[in-house]
C-alpha cells in the first residue's frame, strides 16, 4: 500500500482520534503529522501480523499520549520559569485551549467539563474509554489495539467509569 | 433540564457519557498532507549521506592509527636511548658520592 493511499484512508481516523485526546484542532493536526511521519518511516518495517488500521491506531494513541506528556512538561517548566521571570505569556499560551470542532455549541460547556475529568484519568483508562465510547469500538477491537485481553479492557472501562463518577462527585462538592 | 452531565449525579454512569456520542467526525485540513510531505522532505534533506558518514568514520580511524603509531615510535626511541646509555656505561644520575 502506498503512503498517499494510507493517508487518504486513515487521515480522518487519526485526526479525530487525536482530537479526542487533546480537544484542540492545532494540537490534533500536529499529532496527525507526527503519526504519518512515523508511518512513512516504518512502512517498510510494518509486518502484516496485525491489520494496518490497528497498527495506525497504536501509533496515533502513543503519539497523542506523548504529545500530552511533552505539553505538560513544557507547562511545568514555564511555570517554574515564570516564578523567576515575570513573563506569563508563555504559560498562557500553553494553557489548555478547548477547541473541539466536532462538538455542537450548545453542548460545548457540558462536554468541556466532561473532557476535563476524562483528561485526568490514567492513560490506559482514558484510551479504553476513548476507543469504546468515542470511536465506538467493540471490547474485542479495543483489546486488540491495546494489546490486552477483553477481560482487562472490561476492567479498565469499569475503573474508568468509577473514577469518572468519583471525580464528578468531587467537582460537584466544590 | 440542564444538559450538563455534572448536574445529573443521579443518572446512571452510562448516561453521563451519552453526550460523547454526539461528537461529530471532522475532516482533517486539506493542507495537512502537503505539510506532512514537506516534513518528510526536510527530514530527507537533513539526513547525512552514507558516503559522508563512511568517509568521516574512515578519517577518524586513520587519525587514531597515526596517533597509535607515533606513540609506539616514541616508546622505541626512549628504549634506544637507554640502550645507548648502558653501552657507553654512562651515569644515569648526578649522585657522584654513592
Amino acid at each position: 500500500m502506498k503512503f498517499e493511499e494510507i493517508y487518504k484512508q486513515f487521515s480522518k481516523l487519526v485526526f479525530n482520534l487525536a482530537l479526542q485526546y487533546v480537544q484542540n484542532t492545532e494540537d490534533a493536526e500536529e499529532i496527525t503529522q507526527d503519526v504519518f511521519l512515523t508511518v512513512n518511516q516504518s512502512l517498510e518495517l510494518f509486518q502484516q501480523n496485525s491489520e494496518i488500521q490497528t497498527w495506525i491506531y497504536r501509533i496515533a494513541i502513543n503519539k497523542s499520549l506523548d504529545f500530552i506528556k511533552a505539553k505538560n512538561r513544557k507547562k511545568r517548566f514555564a511555570f517554574i520559569t515564570s516564578l523567576f521571570y515575570d513573563d506569563g505569556n508563555e504559560l498562557k499560551n500553553l494553557g489548555h485551549n478547548f477547541n473541539h470542532p466536532g462538538i455542537l455549541l450548545e453542548q460545548k460547556e457540558a462536554l468541556e467539563s466532561l473532557f476535563q475529568h476524562i483528561n485526568a484519568l490514567p492513560d490506559n483508562q482514558k484510551t479504553a474509554l476513548i476507543l469504546s465510547k468515542l470511536e465506538q469500538k467493540s471490547q474485542k477491537e479495543v483489546a486488540e489495539i491495546m494489546k490486552l485481553s477483553t477481560k482487562a479492557v472490561e476492567s479498565l472501562l469499569q475503573r474508568a467509569k468509577t473514577n469518572l463518577a468519583k471525580k464528578i462527585k468531587l467537582s460537584e462538592g466544590k | 433540564m440542564s444538559s450538563n452531565p455534572i448536574d445529573k449525579n443521579k443518572m446512571h454512569m452510562e448516561d453521563f457519557l451519552k453526550p460523547l456520542e454526539s461528537i461529530k467526525q471532522i475532516e482533517a485540513s486539506p493542507y495537512l498532507f502537503t505539510r506532512i510531505q514537506q516534513r518528510i522532505q526536510n527530514k530527507l534533506d537533513n539526513r547525512v549521506p552514507m558516503r559522508t558518514a563512511y568517509s568521516m568514520a574512515a578519517s577518524f580511524v586513520i587519525l587514531l592509527s597515526i596517533n597509535a603509531f607515533v606513540l609506539m615510535q616514541n616508546n622505541n626511541t626512549k628504549m634506544e636511548e637507554t640502550n645507548i646509555a648502558e653501552s657507553f656505561q654512562l651515569m644515569h644520575d648526578n649522585n657522584l658520592y654513592k
